[in-house]
């Protein structure tokens, strides 16, 4: 598609309605849209695509490196020539010299807007530009940087080209480029035209300038066609094309107009640092084209009027020099491709006037394209858009589903790492970019994003991430597993019956025989035996329905109330507002004091700053196994102070082991019948009187047993002390305030001042006041008398 | 050099003070001169010096203090001065940012002053608890509040 100078640029860089109708949210001022006639630049022309918002823009910005090629390839395509920045926007300087080299990390394909405003305060040595706003894409002859001279293929400043000027990144200096808008990378398609010479052979003199004809061929027609490449051996230079949707017709059209890959530099290492491209204005195929003849007209300095053929002006270039027989230019052009895979012949060239007579012959140089298609595709890759080697797929294939069609993956450093080339891939490599989503850039956090890293210095969440775990108290909560009733019985018994208890275990209303029997009932079994221990409570433990206590296997006569097997008891022990008297400092420490008593615990100290204008509430969770508990001070509603402690008194139980009464006294009467038996023997013998005596005396012993006291006791547990029922049974909260001195507040305040922590102008205050942390700004004054004016602030001064 | 000599009624830590000017002579700076701490001489030439205990001296334009006056012999006045530079630099010193840390009429609540005269013996107040469940002063012999703990089986 030849570029018609006059022609409305269709490639408005993709400003939406809605977006170019804010400027606020571009990211550089809307340029004006204009044609060439000054009209806007009609909706239906302008492409998709959106501003790219500023924060993202900036926040991929990676760090400069010299080995990371500045990604402006892959923005800069279709940039022409930088907006200088003469305002307060920001400068967004990409690329530069090797060490400043910045890179994008664009998983979109950003477009630059076409630079329209020249500063002709920046240094870019072009004293011939006139540096008035253009429009879009739209070059005039001379009039925009980096805009080589439309028809001279050089800058028309009459003499010295900053060639870093016209180069994206190239020189940190004065560019500002500004990217205007993006794409997703599903909106376009990438192709290539390739503008390719007939051969030439080094030395020989041409006198048919139609030798050096030139021709325009597709990636597909040169690369897959021999003939094409035999008959024009010679690239010199490639177009880029970018086939982008139209917005409302969701079909592609070409939305660059012929750009030309030209003005690349590469770095000591032969790395691609940037790609400019200049306006489509300039076509090196018009030019050759109209230099086919190889004859323009020209003045040379003795005046005569001459012609000269510029054979591909553009390319005019023996490496440092760009020779030219009018001036003596230093340009220097690339094309697209690292001076590694440049070459270059040398051709003779036939300069006629317009009669057709020779002038002269010098020998020029025709710079090429020296490498193959896979050097082509490679650049055309590193861009990161969507490519294809055919303009067809470009113009209509489905980016996914179109095996002529590959997409270029990129790492993690933003540059472009393989390719994509099946469906899968590249739906998913499409897919992985939060900007292809077509997301809120406001919502959008790149991947690695720092602000999303709590490690980062700059970690500076919105809200706190742990706000649905904020508690406002901490509850005690009893729990639902306990020690009673696993292998053990818990009663709660009153008083009276202990007593009944206690008469139990003592056999008190037995006589000897009821106790034997009782004895012989228990089987061998002593209740004692069974007995955990006793404990006294200061809080009645349980209220309910009362059943026989069973000490063991032993039912006994007395009954109690069970406790449950939760036997943990939580018991609220009272709350307190701890009140600000002062309401100022000397309701905290160092002048004020607190201290709580609790009952079992004992007096602590609290700190007033935990429980100042708080309720302060006490809770004792007990275990009514053991008789322990731990107190919980609370200010309100958290926990802040814990004590362990005892609550519980132990009681020792003790009682009579009827067992062993009975059994003892089983065993004197076996003796009794020993005797008895005895006694018959003698009853036998006819000896009644022994026998009687006998038995009277086996008799007489057992009741001296007896007597004597020889009951067998046992006892569970032990006291322990009960002093602490003794102690005050609540709570208190003890404060020490101090006691202020009467004072007159006015001359108090007069004469010494109330303390405060204000900053700001000495003269901001009135009346008695002191300063510290002065800076005073007197240029006058010496070094003691600034002294003196510090000390006398200090112990102060009248405002 | 021209002195002018002056009546002050503010404090000395007054920065803009008031003060009436009474005379305006010659006086000559005597001995080692001090900018700090000068010492004038002048000749008295019927200037009433009871009031004068404030100098300003343009040529150095800095306002002293008198600190005392002597009479040297007959008329002739020494004046031994101590400079004001609150007065001096008054606007200066207006003008500077600093951090007050007492005023007058503004104090903070929460600022601690050490300065504040307090007793030194506080006030103590106690504040009961209210609704303890603890009943052991209270408790009868139909409390349950004894516990017997047996081995046996299983518990309720």
């Amino acid at each position: 598609m030849a570029f018609n100078n006059n022609q409305i640029n269709p490639v408005s860089w993709g400003v939406s309605d809605e977006v170019f109708n804010d400027p606020a949210r571009h990211l550089v001022r809307s340029p004006t849209m204009k044609t060439t006639s000054g009209e806007d630049v009609a909706t239906s022309l302008q492409p998709v695509g959106s501003p790219v918002d500023q924060k993202i823009f900036k926040s991929r910005i990676n760090k400069p490196s010299t080995k990371n090629p500045c990604s402006v390839q892959r923005i800069s395509f279709g940039a022409i020539t930088a907006r200088l920045d003469n305002t307060d926007d920001p400068d967004l300087r990409l690329g530069g010299l090797s060490d400043t080299t910045i890179s994008v990390y664009s998983g979109s394909f950003v477009c630059f807007a076409y630079g329209t405003q020249y500063d002709a305060t920046q240094n870019m040595g072009n004293s011939g530009y006139s540096g008035q706003t253009i429009g879009d894409m739209q070059a005039q002859n001379g009039s925009t940087l980096a805009v080589l001279n439309n028809t001279r293929g050089y800058i028309s400043n009459g003499g010295r080209w900053y060639a870093n000027n016209t180069r994206a990144g190239l020189n940190a200096d004065v560019y500002n480029y500004r990217p205007y808008v993006k794409f997703d990378r599903n909106y376009a398609v990438l192709t290539a035209d390739i503008l390719a010479m007939r051969r030439v052979i080094d030395g020989e003199i041409y006198t048919d300038p139609s030798a050096f004809e030139v021709k325009r061929f597709t990636l597909e027609e040169y690369f897959l066609n021999s003939e094409n490449q035999q008959a024009y051996p010679l690239i010199i230079k490639v177009y880029l094309k970018l086939y982008g949707l139209t917005q409302g017709t969701g079909t592609r059209q070409q939305i660059l107009q012929s750009g030309i890959f030209r003005d690349v530099d590469v770095n000591a290492d032969d790395d691609f640092l940037n790609y400019n491209i200049v306006s489509s204005s300039y076509t090196g195929e018009a030019d050759i084209r109209s230099t086919k003849n190889g004859l323009t007209g020209y003045t040379d300095p003795s005046g005569l009027t001459k012609t000269r053929g510029y054979i591909f002006s553009n390319t005019l270039y023996d490496g440092t020099v760009f020779i030219s027989p009018s001036t003596d230019l230093t340009v220097r052009r690339n094309t697209l491709f690292s001076k590694g895979i440049n070459s270059h012949h040398i051709i003779s060239c036939i300069y006629r006037n317009q009669s057709g007579n020779y002038i002269y012959n010098r020998p020029v140089r025709v710079l090429h394209f020296g490498g193959t298609m896979s050097d082509i595709i490679t650049a055309l890759s590193d861009l990161g858009v969507p490519y294809s080697i055919y303009e067809d797929a470009a113009r209509t294939g489905d980016i996914v589903n179109d095996p002529r069609i590959f997409v270029p993956r990129y790492g993690e450093d933003g540059t472009v790492k393989d390719i994509a080339d099946t469906p899968e891939d590249k739906a998913a490599e499409l897919d992985d970019n939060p900007l292809d989503a077509g997301g809120d850039p406001d919502e959008w956090k790149p991947e690695g994003d720092p602000s999303e890293d709590p490690d980062d210095p700059d970690y500076d969440p919105k809200e706190d991430p742990e706000k649905e775990k904020e508690k406002d108290k901490i509850e005690l909560k009893p729990p639902t597993l306990g020690t009673v009733g696993v292998f053990n019985r818990s009663y709660a018994i009153n008083a009276e019956e202990l007593k009944a208890l206690s008469d139990y275990l003592w056999n008190a209303d037995l006589d000897t025989f009821e106790t034997i029997l009782k004895g012989l009932q228990l089987m061998g079994a002593n209740p004692i035996n069974a007995i955990i221990n006793m404990i006294l409570f200061p809080f009645e433990v349980e209220t309910g329905a009362t059943q026989t206590i069973r000490i063991g296997i032993v039912d006994t006569p007395v009954t109690a109330v069970p406790i449950s097997y939760n036997a943990t008891k939580i018991f609220d022990l009272g709350t307190v507002y701890f009140w600000a008297k002062y309401k100022n400092y000397l309701d905290y420490e160092p002048y004020s004091h607190a201290s709580l008593y609790i009952p079992y615990v004992g007096v602590i100290p609290i700190p007033i700053n935990e429980y100042l204008k708080k309720y302060i509430n006490v809770r004792l969770a007990v275990d009514l196994m053991t008789g322990s508990g731990q107190v919980v001070v609370y200010a309100d509603g958290i926990p802040v102070i814990y004590r362990n402690c005892t609550v519980g008194c132990q009681i020792a139980v003790t009682g009579q082991d009827s067992s062993r009464i009975a059994a003892n006294y089983i065993g004197a009467a076996s003796e009794l019948v020993g005797a008895a038996t005895s006694l018959t023997g003698a009853a036998m013998g006819g000896n009644v009187g022994g026998i009687v005596n006998g038995s009277m005396a086996a008799a007489n012993g057992l009741i001296d047993l007896y007597t004597a006291g020889h009951v067998p006791i046992d006892s569970r547990g032990s006291n322990s002390p009960q002093c602490g029922f003794y102690m005050p049974q609540n709570c208190y909260l003890i404060v020490n305030r101090p006691r202020v001195m009467p004072i007159d507040q006015g001359i108090y305040g007069h004469n010494v001042g109330y303390a405060c922590y204000l900053t700001g102008l000495v003269g901001s205050f009135s009346g008695y006041s002191k300063f510290d942390n002065v800076t005073l700004n007197i240029s006058v004054a010496t070094d003691d008398e600034k002294r003196q004016i510090i000390a006398l602030l200090r112990g102060g001064v009248y405002v | 050099m021209t002195i002018v000599l002056c009546n002050c009624f503010s404090d000395p830590r007054v920065i803009r003070k008031q003060f009436t000017e009474v005379a305006t002579t010659t006086a000559k700076p005597y001995g080692n001169v001090s900018i700090m701490s000068p010492t004038f001489i002048l000749r008295r030439e019927d200037i009433e010096l009871q009031g004068i205990n404030y100098v300003y001296a343009p040529d150095w334009a800095r306002y002293y203090f008198v600190k005392n006056a002597r009479i040297q012999s007959g008329d002739i006045w020494l004046l031994d001065c101590a400079i004001d530079v609150l007065q001096s630099y008054a606007t200066a010193i207006l003008q500077s940012p600093a951090v007050c840390v007492a005023n007058e009429t503004i104090g903070g609540n929460m600022v601690n002053d050490p300065n504040f005269p307090i007793y030194p013996d506080p006030n103590q107040t106690v504040y009961e608890f209210s609704d303890s469940d603890f009943n052991i002063t209270s408790a009868t012999g139909y409390s349950r509040n004894f516990v017997l703990n047996v081995s046996g089986g299983r518990g309720e």
